[in-house]
């Protein structure tokens, strides 16, 4: 047992990476699950926008500009930004608001008297919160209007209580899509989805620091002429790389048990457990083909960033598939994390057992063995020439 | 002399193959992915025509004010509006058809009442039933003052029936620039200029006679230890404002990412970034006294935790340490950097492109100094 006691040992030197990769996925996976609440409402839900709100006029209790503001954050969600145009502007750029509505000092008159008054707003063109809050403003200010030219005598406030209930007249809306549990795994498949990444850096690390190590010359050369058989110094080795790969993956599925508890104890769970157990496979292939073909450690670092964080980009691990260049994607199918994605978000959307969403999701798997057998044909050939040219 | 010391550091930093892949083949590896997964991320929020089905049944035949608006925001009528709607009229059995098909977003049917049929919940479908409301409302509205109060419709609440008056005037300028995804390649550059510190590291680290044979060699030599120490500090950053330079371009050319119009400040802004981190990596080797992997090992971390807090990993988080600690973003040169490309891109006046450059040009100077009062006046009688 030695060749595996010493293969763990190299592992153990190693183990703050291991620890860093594991601490990057589950910090991802819980950013993403707060960014992303599934929504799981049932019926019609108008969509709300964050809008940005700022009155220059001086007077206050405008009954005008006090239903507008009522109006608007019914229907949205009310950001505070101070009236600055550069923080605005911020704020629109990243997102933190999609839309500012500015009252200008003399707009109470302007719009009192009949020529147009005009606000500012702020706001991605063309962009759908801009089509949407334009509507609601010019909506809200017309039916004032039409009230005012009515009712010449009323006050500004009854005006505005007219409107308001006005507005609050609703079209019928009838939602066919059935109330589902669709969403609710939603978060898990972005733990899964890290997971790609993470496994497969820890592995190629891991896996290819303990083949470099085994195939230094002189220490090979030492090894060959000691008492043991090759057969079982071998038959170590990949012991070694099978109980490393499998405890790696393991201590993912306890994290995401911690995480997810009761949603892990599913068919559902089962199933992202089955196919982070291929990638797994995957991955220790992969990085056993590229542990015997580095020929030293200053390229490992490199290698081992450009595999994982390629084939995670192209293959929608960060990103989601959907919103993913066709093209890419196309390229992407060459790369077994390709698969691994799509069948952990088929997991994700899964409602019932039927036979066509589970061929789907076995189907991915299948091919990820596919790629299995890939790489370890090409480790077989590499293995094969190395001995030659000895 | 000088022309003698150039050339060597030159030639020794090129063929150093190890360093010239993470500092120039590694980022544009990173922009190239970040191009993929970020390449549609500026159009989702763009308003792609909502499209809609009409069930032509009697009800709508006989809603005359309901036909014109409809084929108000279809463009039928006046086709130099923007048209919100792309609308078929079908009948009910086919519109059912097209909505489980996800060939269209919604139908409308009126039986008489208005009612919209959507398959889920969406923007775009919000979007149609506001359009609904308005029209109820205005036709509530209009009901409800002509038999109440019948002499105020005048000719000019007819004409803003029909015309609804606009109050809105767009005042965001720079209408093209606004697209949250470059953010993503700023802060790569930002990463890529900080990486120009394996150089500066490596100018320090073999120029000192207690870090490497080559330092001791060195300082054996009859050559003033400034004068070599600002030659090398030249050679890094020649090779690394170039390396920074042909990620821009890498960007630009290739990938077609926007930089605003004003070429010479952009290049400007590279070469303060380049010098901000060959002088960040000089500082870094003369501070941290431990060895080489530990020096190496700082410059990375602080490297990524710089390049993650200016939106590398998300750019939302360069706006949220803007607001919340205003003094990390100040204080964090990769954010810095990005800023000042971000204010290229996105305003039109420069000021604030002026002050992250001079924020720049501090750092360089502070990391200097800092490099060269711990340089100074080291001698080794025996090491």
């Amino acid at each position: 047992m030695q060749v595996f006691k010493a293969y763990l040992q190299i592992i153990r030197k190693n183990s703050g990476l291991l620890i860093m990769y594991l601490g990057i996925v589950v910090a991802l996976a819980i950013m993403m699950s707060q960014l992303n609440q599934p929504n799981q409402q049932m019926g019609f839900v108008s969509s709300r926008v964050n809008i940005a709100l700022v009155d220059r006029t001086t007077q206050s209790n405008h009954a005008l500009i006090n239903g507008l503001h009522d109006y608007l954050a019914d229907k949205n969600t009310i950001v505070m930004i101070e009236d600055d145009n550069q923080a605005l502007k911020d704020a629109l750029f990243y997102g933190k608001i999609e839309y500012a509505l500015i009252i200008p000092e003399t707009f109470q008159n302007e719009f009192d008297q009949k020529n147009s008054a005009q606000l500012e707003t702020m706001s991605n063109p063309g962009s759908m919160a801009s089509i949407y809050l334009n509507m609601q403003v010019n909506k809200y200010l017309n039916t004032f209007k039409f009230y005012q030219m009515g009712y010449p005598n009323k006050s500004q406030i009854e005006l505005a209580h007219l409107t308001l209930a006005n507005l609050r007249l609703n079209t019928p809306v009838v939602v066919q899509n059935k109330p589902s549990i669709r969403g609710s795994y939603e978060n898990v498949s972005y733990y899964f989805n890290y997971l790609a990444y993470a496994l497969l850096s820890i592995l190629i690390i891991g896996i290819s620091t303990c083949m470099l190590t085994f195939n230094n010359l002189d220490l090979k050369r030492r090894n060959l002429c000691s008492p043991m058989t090759l057969k079982s110094m071998n038959l170590q080795l990949i012991a070694g790389n099978l109980v490393f790969s499998l405890f790696s993956w393991f201590v993912f599925i306890v994290i995401s048990l911690l995480i997810y508890a009761t949603k892990m104890f599913s068919i559902n769970g089962l199933l992202y457990g089955l196919n982070s157990l291929c990638f797994m496979f995957v991955s220790l292939a992969l990085s056993f083909l590229i542990g015997i073909s580095l020929k030293n450690r200053n390229a490992q670092s490199a290698v081992s960033n450009v595999l994982a964080l390629g084939m995670s980009f192209i293959a929608g691990v960060f990103v989601p598939q959907a919103i993913i260049g066709q093209t890419v994607l196309r390229f992407a199918r060459l790369t077994p994390t390709y698969w691994y994605v799509l069948a952990n978000n088929e997991i994700g959307t899964l409602t019932n057992l039927s036979k066509a969403n589970l061929q789907v999701i076995f189907s991915a798997m299948g091919v990820q063995f596919v790629f299995i057998a890939i790489f370890f044909l090409v480790a077989g050939f590499v293995i094969y020439r190395k001995r030659q040219q000895n | 002399m000088i022309a003698h010391i150039l050339k060597y550091r030159l030639k020794c930093f090129l063929r150093d193959r190890q360093m010239v892949f993470w500092t120039l083949l590694f980022p544009l590896l990173l922009a190239t992915l970040f191009n993929f997964a970020f390449a549609n991320l500026g159009q989702i929020d763009q308003y792609v025509q909502a499209k809609i089905a009409v069930v032509d049944n009697l009800a709508y035949q006989q809603n005359l004010p309901f036909q014109s608006v409809i084929e108000f925001v279809s463009g039928t009528s006046e086709p130099l509006t923007t048209k919100l709607f792309d609308v078929t009229f079908t009948d009910a059995k086919s519109a059912q058809t097209l909505l489980l098909n996800k060939s269209i977003d919604g139908y409308i049917e009126l039986n008489p009442k208005i009612q919209l049929v959507v398959y889920e919940s969406g923007f775009k479908q919000t979007i149609i039933k506001g359009f609904l409301d308005d029209f109820v409302q205005t036709e509530t509205v209009l009901t409800e003052l002509i038999q109440n109060n019948p002499q105020s419709v005048d000719e000019d609440m007819i004409e803003l029936a029909q015309v609804r008056r606009d109050y809105l005037a767009d005042s965001s300028s720079n209408q093209a620039n606004t697209n949250p995804a470059v953010i993503y390649f700023y802060s790569l550059i930002a990463m890529t200029a900080l990486y120009g510190g394996f150089w500066g590291l490596r100018v320090v680290t073999e120029l000192q006679a207690d870090l490497s044979p080559q330092g001791a060699r060195a300082s054996i030599a009859p050559v003033h230890k400034l004068k070599r120490l600002i030659i090398e500090i030249v050679a890094a950053l020649v090779v690394h404002f170039a390396i920074v330079l042909v990620v821009i371009l890498y960007m630009f050319g290739v990938l077609h990412i926007s930089f605003g119009s004003q070429w010479i400040y952009v290049i400007l802004a590279a070469f303060a970034g380049s010098l901000m981190g060959v002088s960040f990596g000089a500082c870094i080797a003369a501070l941290v006294k431990k060895g080489e992997g530990m020096k190496i090992g700082v410059l990375i971390s602080s490297t990524m935790i710089m390049s993650f807090l200016s939106g590398m990993m998300y750019h939302g988080i360069k706006y949220t340490v803007t607001q919340a600690i205003p003094a990390l973003a100040w204080l964090n040169p990769a954010n810095v950097l990005t800023d000042a490309f971000y204010a290229l891109y996105y305003y039109d006046t420069y000021q604030r492109y002026f002050i992250n450059l001079s924020i720049l040009f501090a750092f360089s100077l502070i990391f200097c100094l800092l490099t060269y009062v711990v340089l100074r006046r080291q001698k080794y009688a025996s090491i």
